[in-house]
């Protein structure tokens, strides 16, 4: 049986007890990303306004540790970046150490000093939601020991109020509640300070310039990273056997919560289907023992009860990026079925139309398997054909990408020969990349449905089935993401000996066969759905430092079909659309959801001020509850031949299939995909 | 793999090799016509050397000695002509048999970089073989123009100087103008042969990689290569009533569509039936063996009879493959050789 979960991809506790010159680290990566970086490096004062900015929030994510005066000392340094002159790190160096040390410790001392008052959670008060750049500044304009008494109380409203007949329950009895709101103010506290003394008494030096250099090369290149060895061995070893039995990567994000970094094809939480990355986890619990992971969660704690666990279940408990909470129950058991990675149903209504779901472009490199996703996504298709199906729907949404080279054999599946896309590296020259078979496994009709979150290899499926005319595609405007990044092992003699640094970096970009790119401005549909906007998704075009759209001129051979109708599709499936309830309904809670989101640009601090926000994100998420029960009457899902066997014998699989089978019920994208492809399919046979 | 092999033809090498006068004072327009002509008949010489080794012999070392040495007479020939001066201040038939005689060299040469842009040959193409395949087309169509300039030249410059051309063959030239015609049909058979054939390697590669994703793209692929070779060799016709390489093309084409459409979905099925195999196999040996229900010895029972049954058809069908593989290739084989015996002369 296979071991244990979690990947840790970002820097906790990297231990080092030799005094390094981080300098020289400094001006080693530098020179890689000068080497090779695909665009020049440019160093301006937006530049470095970003750059103090992005480093300011690494250090200090929910804007607690530092006061006005010690941002206004590291944001001094601009100038210094524009300058450059010397080493930037070395000329910065101490005052950031000076700076950051003084404000740890002062956080210590302000600390030590709510802990020992009682906090008042009436007294209206709140915390900024996200870090937007106009809060950013002012809200260290406030004084510090309010931003920590603030911040604490929010950590305790948020721990105990979930949904109104919570606070129904416990304005019953104040005195309780109020004793229980000082003991978890004084945990939370404790484990703050637990968490500071630690940052102060671990290598502080490497802890800051692990930011630094992040901080900066992300503003180069908003795609790169700099690992450090230990980072970078604790990646790979994950990689290859650790994260398997549950199947779940996790990482902090920049502001400490634990969130769903990748999901392993195959494992029991790819199949369950209702976990996604970028999900938040909340708790995690066996048997015996259950880790909530708040503010307060230590990571190596966490890690310790995952490796160590004997348990052979896990349960996990996630916030969906609609605030919805979900449970699930994982098995460690071994990873069964290498097909059902992918997911292939057959939808059948008036026209039997195939469906595929693709959560990622993974390689067999990734998933221990001897061959990539494009191949299961064949061997579906081979049994989805054996069911005479007339038309395929191909799910790319949610789907961030991963590997070219299963892109392009993806894509080579339907397109019978020719140029798939054009790689571009440094040096300016030109590759046309192109599927290593001839022929199609399958020429019916096919749509793809993507979203804002279909990224890079999802994008160029997506793009050059739709410029050689072979695939409708439907869903939102992609991520708009056209590069490829490498990793490099970083070596240099003036470099620690023992080890060696890896960094990864955008080396190439992708062009369309038409010459023509979807860097920042993605993959626009043929035929555009309603969707839900959320204003916490940023998209490439949004990323600081983002590469510039290009296009090319190169003689590029493709022979694409004949065009789609697209706009009589477009005009009935407009008419559709109008009609349809599921589709009013996502209108309104996009609507509802901007409205929600203007309002509580910060976030209620207070018992009154929570329960009303409470009130409100209680009454969006029924709106959205409403939308998942919505049960298509168009077609009937269907397993195919190989699976029912399976779901007979092992209720674990019928379970998740059952799961499965009413989200795309009730999926709104899936239901007018199916009604736009029979369309095409009446167009056809007219003609 | 096997070797592509076609035949490089230069047709225009062989004609006018005879010149009459019809007024005085055209002597030296005779004389400078005259060393031109002189310098075909070598090449011409060399090329039927070639061309019936070629034809006839199995030897590919031979073949290709001959080749050498008829690249060594087009480049000397090449030298005499571009020594030669002007015609009273007009190059223009000098230039175009040197350019003539340069593309022909480059060809012979499968040179092709020098003659066509072999970067836009590559983006075109699906593999190398297919890259060579086109450049040799792009080249020959290049020589063809370059042999139409060059006649063009010589009647132009007959018809400046007065002088009447008579198209006198040799036997040499007969015999090169039979071969031209019987190696040209050969070619167009064989390259709708090698196509097929090359896509079949493809093929039985990916069966060999268990690659279930290459081996329905190629199949695919066949299928359409196979049906349109059908096409094009209805429309071809026999030769001179000689249709045996057309029919042993047919009867391998055939035999590739009927693998593609209906024998190879046998071996592909195996694979997804041992994909269930391995798969049962797995869950049955991880799971300890007092813990196993009826139901799941039950699936891995059936998973194993339904395996072996697969196995045995894909061993039979594997083995009718390749029987009657070897079959329609050794008859093709035989029959071009027996074709080249019969329509190309002998030396």
């Amino acid at each position: 049986m296979r071991k244990i979960l979690f990947l840790f991809l970002i820097i906790h506790s990297v231990f080092s007890f030799s005094q390094h010159d981080y300098s020289k680290d400094f001006d080693v990566v530098n020179n890689y990303i000068k080497n090779y970086l695909i665009v020049k490096p440019q160093i301006n004062e937006v530049f470095a306004a970003s750059f103090t900015k992005s480093f300011i929030q690494t250090l200090d994510p929910y804007k607690l540790y530092f006061n006005q005066d010690e941002v206004s000392q590291i944001r001094s340094f601009e100038k210094s970046v524009i300058r450059q002159t010397g080493n930037l790190y070395l000329n910065t160096r101490q005052l950031l150490i000076d700076n950051y040390k003084k404000s740890l410790l002062s956080s210590l001392t302000i600390i030590d000093d709510i802990n020992k008052a009682t906090i008042q959670f009436d007294k209206n008060d709140s915390v900024p939601l996200s870090f937007s750049s106009d809060i950013d500044d002012r809200y260290y304009l406030r004084d510090r020991k309010e931003r920590w008494l603030a911040w604490v109380k929010l950590q305790v409203l948020q721990k105990n109020f979930n949904s109104i007949s919570d606070f129904n329950r416990m304005e019953h009895n104040p005195d309780s509640m109020k004793m229980l709101f000082e003991t978890q103010k004084k945990n939370i506290l404790d484990h703050e300070s637990k968490r500071i003394k630690g940052i102060l008494t671990e290598d502080f030096e490497n802890f800051i310039f692990y930011r630094f250099i992040n901080s900066y090369i992300t503003q180069f290149d908003p795609h790169a990273f700099y690992f450090s060895e230990e980072m970078f061995t604790d990646f790979q070893e994950q990689l290859s056997s650790f994260e398997f039995s549950y199947g779940i990567g996790i990482t902090p994000d920049k502001y400490g919560k634990i969130r769903i970094s990748s999901l392993v094809p195959g494992s029991s939480a790819w199949k369950s289907g209702k976990l996604n990355v970028d999900d938040e986890i909340v708790a995690i619990e066996t048997g015996d023992q259950k880790i909530v992971f708040d503010e307060n969660a230590d990571l190596s704690a966490i890690t310790n009860f995952a490796e160590n666990s004997k348990s052979e279940t896990l349960k996990i408990t996630v916030i969906k990026e609609n605030s919805l909470k979900e449970t699930v129950t994982l098995t460690k058991e071994k990873i069964h079925n290498d097909e059902n990675s992918v997911q292939g149903f057959i939808l059948n209504g008036e026209s039997k139309t195939g469906y595929i779901m693709l959560p990622a472009f993974y390689t067999s490199w990734e998933s221990d398997k001897s061959f990539g996703c494009a191949q299961d996504v064949a061997k579906t298709i081979y049994a989805l054909k054996k069911e005479n199906i007339q038309a395929l729907i191909l799910d790319l949404r949610n789907n961030g990408g991963g590997s070219i080279i299963e892109a392009i054999e993806l894509a080579g599946i339907f397109i019978d020969f020719g140029t798939l896309s054009v790689a571009e590296n440094k040096a300016g020259e030109l590759v046309s990349l192109k599927d290593m078979n001839r022929g199609t496994m399958y020429s019916g009709p096919l749509a793809i449905i993507v979203n804002e979150n279909s990224a890079s290899a999802s994008e160029m499926v997506a793009a050059v089935l739709q410029d050689y005319n072979r695939a409708l595609i439907v869903g939102e405007k992609t991520y708009g993401k056209a590069s490829g990044q490498i990793l490099i092992p970083v070596a240099d003699e003036s470099l620690r000996k023992q080890g060696s640094e890896t960094l990864k970096i955008t080396t190439n970009r992708y062009y369309r066969v038409t010459g023509n790119s979807y860097q920042l401005t993605g993959v626009e549909p043929h035929i555009v759905f309603p969707g839900i906007s959320d204003p916490e998704n940023i998209l490439e075009s949004e990323l600081p430092g983002a590469l510039e759209k290009k296009t090319i001129t190169k003689k590029i051979y493709y022979a694409p079909l004949s065009p789609f109708p697209v706009n009589t599709l477009q005009e009935k499936s407009l008419e559709r659309i109008k009609a349809n309830n599921k589709f009013h309904q996502i209108s309104r809670v996009d609507s509802i959801i901007n409205i929600f989101s203007g309002e509580f640009s910060f976030l209620p601090a207070d018992v009154k001020g929570y329960k009303s926000f409470i009130e409100k994100r209680q009454l969006l998420n029924a709106e959205i509850e409403k939308i998942k029960f919505g049960k298509s009457d168009l077609f009937t899902i269907e397993n195919l031949p190989g699976q029912k066997e399976i779901m007979k014998l092992y209720k674990y699989y019928f379970d998740i299939n059952e799961d499965l089978k009413t989200k795309i019920y009730s999926d709104a994208y899936i239901e007018e995909t199916y009604n736009i492809l029979k369309d095409y399919m009446q167009l056809l046979t007219k003609q | 793999m096997m070797k592509m092999r076609t035949y490089v033809i230069l047709f225009s090498i062989v004609f006018f090799s005879f010149v009459r006068l019809n007024a005085q004072n055209s002597e030296n327009a005779v004389s400078y016509m005259n060393i031109i002509s002189k310098e075909y008949k070598d090449i011409q010489k060399k090329m039927w050397d070639y061309t019936s080794t070629m034809a006839h012999s199995h030897s590919a070392k031979k073949a290709d000695n001959k080749r050498i040495s008829l690249l060594s007479t087009i480049n000397s020939s090449r030298s005499t002509v571009l020594k030669m001066s002007s015609f009273n201040g007009d190059n223009s038939l000098k230039d175009s048999v040197v350019s003539f005689l340069t593309l022909t060299f480059h060809v012979l040469n499968n040179d092709f970089s020098k003659i066509i842009d072999m970067e836009e040959v590559a983006e075109q193409s699906y593999d190398l073989m297919e890259a060579y395949m086109l450049a040799q087309e792009k080249a020959n169509d290049k020589l063809d123009e370059a042999s139409k300039r060059m006649d063009n030249q010589y009647s132009e410059f007959a018809k400046k100087h007065n002088i009447t051309l008579i198209e006198s063959k040799d036997d040499i030239s007969k015999k090169l103008e039979i071969a031209s015609a019987a190696l040209d049909y050969h070619n167009q058979i064989y390259l709708i042969f090698f196509k097929a054939y090359k896509q079949e390697m493809y093929l039985l590669d990916a069966v060999e990689k268990n690659d279930i994703n290459a081996i329905e793209q190629n199949r695919n692929a066949l299928s359409t290569i196979s049906a349109e070779g059908l096409g094009k060799l209805t429309a071809l016709g026999s030769y001179k009533g000689d249709n045996s390489i057309n029919a042993a093309c047919g009867r391998l084409l055939n035999f590739y569509k009927d693998e593609a459409d209906n024998q190879i979905t046998i071996l592909s099925d195996f694979f997804i039936t041992k994909n269930e195999y391995d798969e049962a196999n797995t869950m049955f040996e991880s799971k300890d063996r007092m813990a196993l229900t009826s139901e799941e010895v039950q699936r891995y029972n059936n998973a194993v009879n339904k395996y072996n049954k697969s196995v045995a058809k894909f061993n039979s069908t594997n083995t009718a493959l390749n029987n009657k593989r070897n079959t329609n290739l050794t008859n093709w084989n035989n029959l071009v050789a027996s074709f080249m015996t019969r329509q190309v002369p002998q030396k």
